[in-house]
């Protein structure tokens, strides 16, 4: 916005996608700005600007266009936006529901479970983070502080802390809060079978395929 | 040739080179023997020479494959400055991120492997098992990835961050990362080591693009690669982590051999870099060797070999490391389907 130009809606919406998609931080803060000095609403400048720029960001590294810096860089931005967009909320965004995330117990690795996490909530997930290192206690106890948990979500890169998912499972069952919540796995030693094994409902290879593994657990498009 | 008409030692090398073998070596890969010698991966352990080299001892007679493999013990990261976890029977965590701008990467220490607890023990266990092994097997051993250190130092989100804004920082901790691990593998070299094993996770395309990698990596990757071969040993570099699109770029380390996960075809390997480097590896240590059985392995193992071309130019080995809790029966099912369905 050179000047005082008025700037449509739509170019507004466009900015804001263009800040996050190229990582831009002082063009994220310009356009959410403007998006509030015109009036929009922060709930349509979020998903119309911000989130269509983190879905981009998700298809590009999906095909391999992007890689990890490109992604991360591009979610600061988006947090960045976010963080000027908030404030102005008129209304909660209608969520398809909430994740409790967390990398399971002996696992310190969170950088996979963070970018999902990213990618989720640019889809309207609400999504509590565990953090790292987990115990299925931690999972057992969130869900009882919170109430309402419609997935939980585990992850794991190393063979000898993926059994920590099973304990997971088994500590809901056993809680009998294993039928309120749906379960989704991911990380590098993690398969299809043993999602299976294990007993959970979806298996994602990635954090694009996270979000549509969530969506459809929960039945929505 | 029939069955077993050499020694592990003499196997490995020929394949190396592309020669004629009596049957496709085996390496059972990298993880951590302790409890072979009822003992738990911990400090204790790391630190204690003969009980590490009567582990590695142990396993390579119990498994009965190609090589010694020394564990993932080394602990760079420790004589860079940084302060560590070590949790019961796992491996060692960093307990806080060491680098977070210029002025910490300037001040990283410079690490000695004379100096190093845990190096300095792997270094005697080294020339315990030189000592047994003679001419019959190679010694091989570890030393991390360049990125995969530099990672470990600065956080592997705040590195990939670097990456994109202040490349010039991740630049200053490889610097120091990549001279650290010639440092090392000359000590290697001294105390008789035949095989240096690196794997660089961090650089792979699972992190990051193939252009950053030959950018960013592959220059201090190199120096590695040639700081071990000047050290006497071969090198064995393992790009882990969807390794197709740097597969031409790869090859510029001059490895001596290109370890791959289970997301490449060992064939499709072995015919891009034969006679010029040996691959190996490619047998999935999840779905099969961790929980598969004994048969779903065999299988597996099978499958991998008879789509080979080329009966040499390349080793059976799990996919990536194995967690210390892995099978031994999947481990050991994978040694003997080599040896049944690589034979010349």
């Amino acid at each position: 916005m050179k000047g005082d130009m008025k700037m449509s809606k739509e170019a507004i919406f466009k900015q804001l996608s263009h800040a996050v998609f190229d990582g831009d931080d002082d063009l994220v803060v310009e356009a959410a700005e403007a998006a509030i000095k015109e009036g929009i609403d922060a709930t349509e400048a979020i998903i119309e600007g911000l989130a269509a720029g983190m879905t981009k960001v998700g298809e590009y590294y999906e095909k391999q266009k992007y890689f990890l810096p490109e992604v991360i860089i591009s979610a600061e931005t988006f947090k960045q936006g976010i963080k000027i967009l908030e404030p102005h909320l008129s209304k909660d965004i209608a969520s398809p529901g909430t994740v409790l995330m967390g990398t399971v117990i002996s696992d310190v690795h969170d950088i996979g479970k963070n970018i999902v996490i990213i990618m989720l909530s640019a889809s309207g997930f609400k999504v509590i983070d565990l953090g790292k290192d987990v115990p299925p206690e931690a999972f057992v106890n969130k869900i009882k502080e919170v109430g309402k948990v419609d997935i939980v979500a585990m992850s794991a890169l190393m063979t000898t802390s993926m059994m920590g998912m099973q304990d997971v499972v088994e500590a809901l069952k056993k809680e009998g809060l294993r039928d309120k919540v749906k379960i989704m796995v991911g990380g590098a030693p993690v398969s299809q079978r043993f999602t299976d094994d294990i007993g959970a409902d979806g298996y994602a290879g990635d954090a694009v395929e996270g979000v549509r593994v969530a969506k459809r657990l929960v039945g929505v498009q | 040739m029939s069955t077993e008409q050499m020694t592990c030692k003499e196997r490995v090398q020929a394949a190396v080179k592309y020669e004629d073998i009596d049957r496709l070596p085996v390496f059972k890969g990298y993880f951590s023997p302790a409890r072979l010698v009822d003992r738990k991966m911990n400090y204790s352990f790391f630190t204690d020479a003969e009980a590490i080299a009567e582990a590695c001892w142990q396993a390579w007679k119990y498994f009965d494959d190609d090589g010694i493999h020394l564990l993932d013990g080394g602990f760079m990261e420790e004589e860079f400055g940084a302060d560590s976890i070590w949790p019961e029977n796992n491996y060692p965590m960093i307990n806080h991120i060491l680098v977070t701008d210029h002025e910490a990467a300037d001040a990283l220490k410079e690490p000695d492997p004379y100096k190093d607890s845990v190096f300095t023990a792997i270094l005697k266990a080294t020339e315990i098992l030189r000592k047994k092994a003679g001419d019959e097997v190679m010694v091989c051993g570890f030393i991390n990835g360049t990125f995969n250190y530099a990672a470990r130092l600065m956080g592997t989100e705040n590195m990939m961050n670097y990456l994109a804004t202040d490349p010039e920082l991740v630049h200053k901790v490889c610097r120091k990362v990549a001279d650290a691990q010639v440092r090392y593998a000359k000590a290697y070299g001294e105390a008789g080591i035949e095989l240096i094993f690196m794997p660089d996770a961090t650089s792979a395309p699972a992190c990051i693009s193939p252009k950053t990698y030959g950018k960013m990596a592959l220059p201090y990757l190199k120096e590695a690669v040639k700081g071990f071969q000047d050290a006497g040993a071969l090198a064995m570099y393992h790009p882990c982590g969807g390794e197709y699109p740097i597969i031409d770029q790869i090859g510029q380390t001059k490895a001596d051999i290109y370890y791959f996960s289970e997301l490449v075809e060992l064939d499709v390997a072995q015919k891009i870099f034969v006679d010029r480097a040996a691959v190996a590896g490619t047998v999935n240590g999840s779905r099969e060797l961790f929980l598969g059985t004994p048969e779903i392995v065999d299988e597996h193992v099978k499958g991998i070999i008879d789509r080979l071309k080329y009966r040499t130019g390349a080793i059976i080995m799990p996919g990536c490391g194995l967690s210390p809790n892995c099978k031994y029966e999947n481990v050991k099912a994978m040694v003997d389907a080599t040896k049944e369905y690589g034979k010349n």
